[in-house]
């Protein structure tokens, strides 16, 4: 739009990965020095963090972010499967649209904290150390259920009138204007509830791991290097929840645009 | 009025058909009753006494919750306002500058991928534990993505036309924001502040569960912890229902705006 000051994406993104990792060795070496005589620091600078990664290898943590990444994905299917489901109920009898609405809302409302409280209780953790823990898949479920909800609602509103009109008048009937059009034009708002549900599922499966009964997982390991005071590793830890959570959108993202090839037609590029 | 009657009938639906899950959830599922509360047991918890237990009277399960309530209430409104506030100064900075949105943007994205409940030992080191700043960052962090996405989008949508009259009179870009671009916002900004109300009630819940310890969020563990799944049930129960209230109250006034000034309501 604004051709004058229109900075290219990958200039943008190096500018803001620069100014990230400015401010964070900036806060760690003025705001968050070591007491004299000793090395704890909540805030490492970013090479010691990036030291420690290498150093550690990324196998060392491969085997407690698989953990978590099982929840996630599992809960993952679950909440958006469900929730497309539930949205597609809107298609056979459109008068309900509202209500399922108000229960996605409902679902959004639920104060998740506490909700983790009782699934702790009433779902228990991971049996065996490894196994995914159900309280985690549960919260990864329930986190990305509302805007798959509204994501599909508001793609199943998107068919073209004219579309419809053009399969009505060909003499097809409600089903056939499903397939032809409104599925399709589902599509792009649906893949883009999808993409944005990746991110949340990882963070609902971490909160679930908060509540305990896990013994290997990124939440767990993290209550445990807090406990050790290794904040290095711990912020290690923040650097690859970032990048795992930045990896899975970028995988869905590019599915979608496998799918939906006509959705980034504008730019030919 | 139709609208209002047709709105509240869908309301009761949707109670009636959230009761039947929730009933469903307790009893379908073969959870222990001593653990797994339904609805009929939450209501009479709170508003029914039992015979049986003269000490234990809803009254005064009632006196022990709501001040808890209450807390989280004001810890919500704490995170909601900063975190609103922070959403559209950043929406307006980044919708001016480009290279502030390529700084900042990042920065937002990385906060909002980082497991809020592992960096909040350091937002407490930073600002003081059980302080009212950090039930303030950690609230606003879990309000401000969704916020200024949707703040963006509605900044981004100003009309063409509009933006150019602005320029022909020789207005500069503040002119354009003001005049143009804020009051077409104005869909968005309401669909920022209604997805922020369960946000900022979850930000709430988790300052005071890793903070303050006070209010809702700092007395789960404790009732887990000693077996009293009443208050837990109840608890989630009546902040589930506020919530979904204040989303409604801030539903309700979007549309009586947004129909005053003839827009319909934003995406979400």
């Amino acid at each position: 739009m604004r051709s004058t000051r229109r900075i290219p994406g990958w200039v943008a993104g190096v500018i803001g990965a620069v100014v990230i990792l400015a401010a964070w060795w900036l806060l760690s070496v003025t705001a968050f020095t070591p007491a004299p005589g000793t090395t704890f620091t909540p805030v490492p600078s970013p090479f010691a963090v990036i030291g420690q990664l290498v150093a550690d290898g990324p196998l060392a943590y491969w085997g407690v972010f698989q953990v978590t990444i099982t929840e996630a994905l599992i809960g993952y299917a679950w909440g958006n499967g469900i929730a497309l489901l539930l949205a597609a109920t809107v298609l056979l009898a459109p008068r309900i649209e509202s209500v399922v609405v108000q229960v996605a809302v409902v679902s959004y409302c639920l104060p998740i904290v506490a909700v983790g409280g009782i699934a702790i209780v009433v779902l228990g953790g991971a049996k065996e150390a490894g196994d995914p823990s159900k309280t985690a898949i549960f919260l990864a479920a329930l986190v990305v259920f509302f805007t798959t909800v509204v994501g599909a609602l508001l793609g199943f509103r998107s068919a073209d009138r004219a579309s419809l009109d053009v399969v009505h008048v060909f003499g097809g009937g409600r089903v056939m204007q499903l397939r032809k059009v409104r599925l399709i034009a589902a599509l792009p708002a649906i893949l883009n509830a999808l993409q944005v549900a990746v991110p949340t599922a990882f963070l609902g499966a971490v909160l679930g791991e908060y509540m305990g009964a896990t013994d290997r997982s990124v939440g767990i390991t993290l209550i445990r290097l807090q406990g050790q005071l290794d904040s290095t590793r711990v912020w290690a830890i923040f650097l690859l929840c970032a990048v795992v959570a930045l990896i899975g959108y970028g995988i869905v993202g590019l599915l979608a645009r496998l799918v939906t090839p006509w959705v980034s037609g504008k730019a030919a590029a | 009025m139709r609208s209002i009657g047709r709105s509240s009938l869908n309301a009761l639906i949707t109670l009636a058909v959230v009761l039947l899950l929730w009933q469903a959830v307790v009893s379908l599922t073969g959870i222990s009753p001593y653990v797994a509360k339904g609805p009929v047991e939450v209501w009479n918890f709170l508003f029914v006494d039992n015979p049986d237990r003269p000490n234990s009277t809803a009254a005064s399960h009632r006196e022990l919750l709501a001040p808890l309530v209450l807390q989280t209430l004001q810890d919500s409104l704490i995170g909601f306002a900063v975190g609103m506030v922070v959403a559209i100064v950043l929406a307006v900075l980044f919708t001016l500058s480009k290279a502030v949105e390529a700084g900042v943007m990042p920065l937002a994205l990385l906060l909002r991928s980082i497991p809020l409940v592992s960096i909040a030992p350091v937002i407490i080191l930073i600002t003081g534990r059980g302080t009212p700043a950090s039930v303030a960052v950690i609230g606003s962090i879990v309000v401000l993505f969704p916020a200024l996405a949707s703040v963006m989008f509605g900044l981004s949508r100003a009309s063409r036309e509009s933006l150019d009259l602005v320029r022909v009179y020789g207005g500069g870009t503040l002119t354009a924001l003001t005049k143009v671009s804020l009051p077409g916002a104005l869909p968005s900004l309401f669909a920022a502040a209604r997805v922020s109300v369960p946000g900022a009630v979850t930000g709430a819940l988790l300052a005071e569960w890793l903070s303050t310890g006070a209010g809702i969020g700092g007395s789960i563990l404790k009732f887990s912890a000693s077996a009293q799944f009443d208050y837990l049930w109840s608890s989630v129960a009546l902040i589930t229902l506020i919530t979904l209230v204040l989303y409604n109250v801030v539903q309700l006034i979007e549309n009586l705006v947004l129909a005053r000034r003839g827009m319909t309501a934003g995406l979400r």
